[in-house]
């Protein structure tokens, strides 16, 4: 009895049952090994490829327009700006004043005085100058 | 952590024939018991640190996951269930053999087919399994002596059918 149990045991382990498949080896790598298995579809490649020459492209053009002198558009009517004027380099404060009220009058007087002619001398009148002004001037033929 | 990450490979290619055969005691078609074989491992592997025996938790996860598949299962009607598991039976093998040793196959798998469930499971876990009867023992949550009499039981049923079936 024992001897036909030993055969049939060997019988039956020699019998080697069905593999799984490849795509269940697969469905078990994304589950286990999430990060590790990266297919580089051809959808993929494209995708960086062109977010890659967009980053390149994006770059070039910081790096070039950074340096290049602004030139007036050809033909614009627009004439050079006039220059604003260039005021006293540190006008006092507002805490200026007061300190200058609290020493006493006129160490306030005085500080206006300072300071008056420098506005007077430097300040140019300048007429606001907008593109949407000169288009509509051209358009009357004032200039 | 690096040498784990591959480690399921091996528990993979050492028993995942006897795995996807053992969770085919409860569906017969191959593709369902890939899918049960896929969520038992995947359970299995990251909870096999807290298993005292971890290749009877493995098959232990199989069954589990293979009863929940038939309680989910059963929505579907008996009738288009019977017809699903005898195509699936008759196109699909369990093992796999030569072409000369293909009739034997069959008898085998017909044999096995009419043991009675919890016999043909210890026969599984016991020949493909590689399992001790205390692993055995573990999976089913039977006792060793359990599982070594169903065993013998089942040999000799085995052994009675192929005999029958081979000497007319």
């Amino acid at each position: 009895m024992n001897a036909d149990h030993d055969r049939l045991e060997a019988e039956l382990a020699d019998m080697r049952p069905v593999d799984p498949s490849p795509a269940l080896r697969e469905r078990l790598s994304r589950q286990l090994e999430p990060g590790q298995l990266v297919h580089w579809t051809r959808g993929r490649r494209l995708l960086l490829g062109v977010g890659l020459a967009a980053a390149a492209s994006v770059l070039v053009a910081l790096l070039t327009g950074r340096n290049q002198p602004t030139a007036p558009i050809p033909g614009s009517k627009i004439g050079p700006l006039p220059r604003v004027a260039a005021v006293s380099p540190s006008p006092p404060t507002l805490f200026a004043y007061e300190q200058a009220l609290n020493e006493s009058e006129e160490s306030f007087v005085a500080l206006l005085d300072q300071h008056e002619p420098d506005y007077a001398a430097n300040a140019t009148s300048f007429e606001t100058v907008t593109v949407s002004s000169l288009f509509f001037n051209d358009l009357s033929g004032d200039r | 952590m690096a040498t784990d990450a591959g480690a399921w490979h091996s528990w993979l290619d050492e028993h995942g024939p006897s795995l996807l055969l053992f969770a085919r005691q409860w569906v017969a078609s191959r593709a369902d018991a890939e899918d049960i074989v896929q969520e038992a491992f995947v359970r299995f592997w990251r909870s096999r640190h807290q298993a005292r025996e971890p290749a009877a938790y493995l098959y232990r996860c199989v069954k589990n996951c293979a009863l929940e598949c038939l309680r989910a299962g059963q929505r579907r009607g008996r009738r288009e269930n019977a017809l699903a598991q005898a195509e699936a039976q008759t196109s699909e093998p369990l093992f796999t053999m030569e072409l000369e040793r293909d009739e034997r196959r069959r008898l085998v798998e017909a044999a096995l087919g009419q043991l009675p469930a919890e016999q043909r499971e210890v026969v599984v876990l016991k020949i493909w399994g590689a399992l001790s009867f205390a692993q055995i023992a573990e999976t089913l949550e039977v006792s060793a002596n359990t599982a070594a009499s169903r065993y013998r039981y089942a040999l000799a049923k085995l052994r009675e059918q192929l005999t029958r079936e081979t000497i007319p």
